[in-house]
């Protein structure tokens, strides 16, 4: 009885509050680290963060997703995965996908991978001046640097490291809502030359629908009322979920086709512009992130990954969070990030290490 | 740290709304996941774009009456200069590899023969070179191949 009185008599203080917060998260800092712009591709720019004390000689070049923005990578002082980079000596470069809209339409996945990321891979072994690279993607952005070294062997990558990949399509909530009569991308592709991102957006949404669309609010409410509201974490966090670039409709149609469809990534039947995406040609030193209760690339669909590599040097970090919270979440810094750094390190020296090449296949958990 | 009359204990109002939610998630999990749920989103994606469609051919037509350019013109324009920028970008990589092939050059020519690869900076080659170059499939796109 007592509660509920005290909680009648702060409940306009608390809904002031929470009004606070929604209204002035557009408001929120959002990849704050300095960076400079060094390379710019129609929408695509390449960033640089320099590291005042680099210590490895192998810059990491970051990828990101094309339905949301890499921001996440930065997400906010305190928290950002580029921020720990740069404090453990490394140099991180940045490609940012932009903001396409209809003159984008013609860009598909074959663009970013065969053009936009060779050139950007490019343009940070002429800036830093290194010889090879590690490449990080997260998300789409995993997979499309998993195509562009499944067509190009030679590619002067030393690491390769795919977070929250989705690769094997079959029995995923995608494919049940994409592979259906009604999903047309064909009729979609000759009407339109994106699909806006904040429809993509609410769909990914409709996967969760009762945390995402009751839950979240409800506990920042809550959160609000006993005073434990963290206001910059959940703005942060709910500026960037909310800032969705659209979906360039040639990359969604063969985003939709050969991954959800037709499963192809996974079945080996996928071609760029005619050259045959062999995961099995990658030799980089990989680490392969997956998240425990992942909805939108299911650690389960990411597993088979194993089946297809023969890297000699080939890890599994599994991590416990959702798709976007393994890496951005609170937890990030104490549980995933370290282990990525401590996985990093002896691979980012100047000469590759010998016995990394000579070891046996490791597909053990690091976690 | 909450203190204790704040738990859902004390709330009972709290403890309902989690209740019913945890009751209604599982099944509206269910529902999402099925295949009807997948058409009603496919069928509103179409008619989102045919809206879409409708409202900026609208529009468009509006403004080129008033002669005024309207999306469908600066989407023209904008194609074009992607179309340049590729030429431009094509220009900028033959360039660099003259470049770098012009600096080896000069390198070879000036270095005493053999034995003296060292360079002596750690991890980097001289900012501005290129290192090991990959033979990327063609950036010249094949229309719908692999499609």
């Amino acid at each position: 009885m007592r509660s509920l009185l005290r909680n009648m008599i702060t409940l306009p203080s608390a809904l002031a509050e929470y009004t606070n917060i929604w209204l002035t998260t557009p408001e929120a800092v959002v990849g704050a680290t300095p960076k400079e712009v060094v390379w710019t591709y129609r929408k695509t720019t390449l960033y640089r963060y320099r590291s005042s004390r680099r210590s490895h000689a192998v810059p990491i070049l970051l990828t990101f997703a094309l339905i949301n923005r890499p921001d996440i990578f930065d997400l906010r002082p305190g928290n950002s995965f580029i921020e720990f980079l740069l404090e453990e000596g490394f140099d991180v470069f940045l490609v940012d996908w932009g903001y396409p809209d209809e003159e984008d339409a013609d860009t598909g996945l074959d663009d970013y991978v065969l053009e936009h990321l060779p050139r950007a891979i490019r343009k940070v072994l002429r800036t830093s001046g290194a010889e090879e690279i590690t490449l990080v993607g997260w998300c789409i952005g995993a997979a499309l640097t998993g195509m562009y070294l499944g067509v190009t062997p030679d590619a002067p990558v030393r690491n390769w490291v795919p977070l929250t990949m989705p690769f094997d399509a079959s029995n995923t909530t995608y494919q049940t809502l994409l592979d259906n009569d009604e999903m047309d991308v064909e009729w979609l592709a000759q009407r339109t030359g994106y699909l806006p991102g904040a429809h993509v957006d609410t769909v990914n949404k409709l996967l969760k629908p009762v945390p995402n669309f009751v839950g979240t609010p409800l506990r920042l409410f809550r959160e609000v009322q006993d005073g434990t509201a963290d206001k910059i974490a959940y703005q942060s966090m709910s500026k960037w979920v909310a800032d969705n670039p659209n979906f360039p409709m040639r990359a969604f149609r063969q985003w939709v086709t050969w991954i959800y469809q037709e499963n192809r990534l996974a079945t080996g039947r996928l071609r760029l512009r005619g050259h045959r995406v062999d995961l099995s040609s990658i030799q980089q030193s990989t680490l392969v992130v997956t998240a425990s209760n992942d909805h939108i690339a299911p650690r389960d669909g990411t597993v088979p990954l194993f089946d297809v590599l023969t890297t000699q040097d080939l890890e599994h970090l599994d991590g416990v969070g959702g798709h976007i919270g393994l890496m951005a979440g609170s937890r990030a810094r104490r549980d995933i990030w370290p282990r990525i750094r401590d996985w990093l390190a002896p691979r980012s020296h100047e000469r590759r290490p010998s016995s990394t090449r000579s070891e046996t296949p490791v597909t053990g958990r690091m976690a | 740290m909450a203190e204790e009359p704040r738990s859902n204990n004390a709330h009972p109002m709290r403890q309902y709304v989690d209740d019913f939610l945890s009751v209604a998630a599982p099944g509206l999990q269910e529902v999402v996941n099925s295949k009807s749920f997948g058409a009603m989103v496919s069928q509103t994606a179409s008619n989102l774009v045919a809206v879409q469609r409708i409202g900026h051919e609208v529009s468009d037509l509006v403004l080129r009456n008033a002669r005024i350019a309207g999306r469908a013109d600066v989407t023209s324009l904008h194609r074009q200069l992607a179309r340049t920028e590729d030429k431009l970008e094509a220009v900028l990589e033959t360039v660099e590899r003259l470049e770098d092939e012009l600096a080896d050059e000069r390198r070879r020519s000036t270095e005493p023969t053999s034995g003296s690869a060292a360079d002596g900076s750690p991890g980097a080659k001289p900012a501005g070179r290129s290192g090991r170059s990959s033979s990327s499939p063609s950036p010249r796109r094949v229309d719908n191949q692999g499609e």
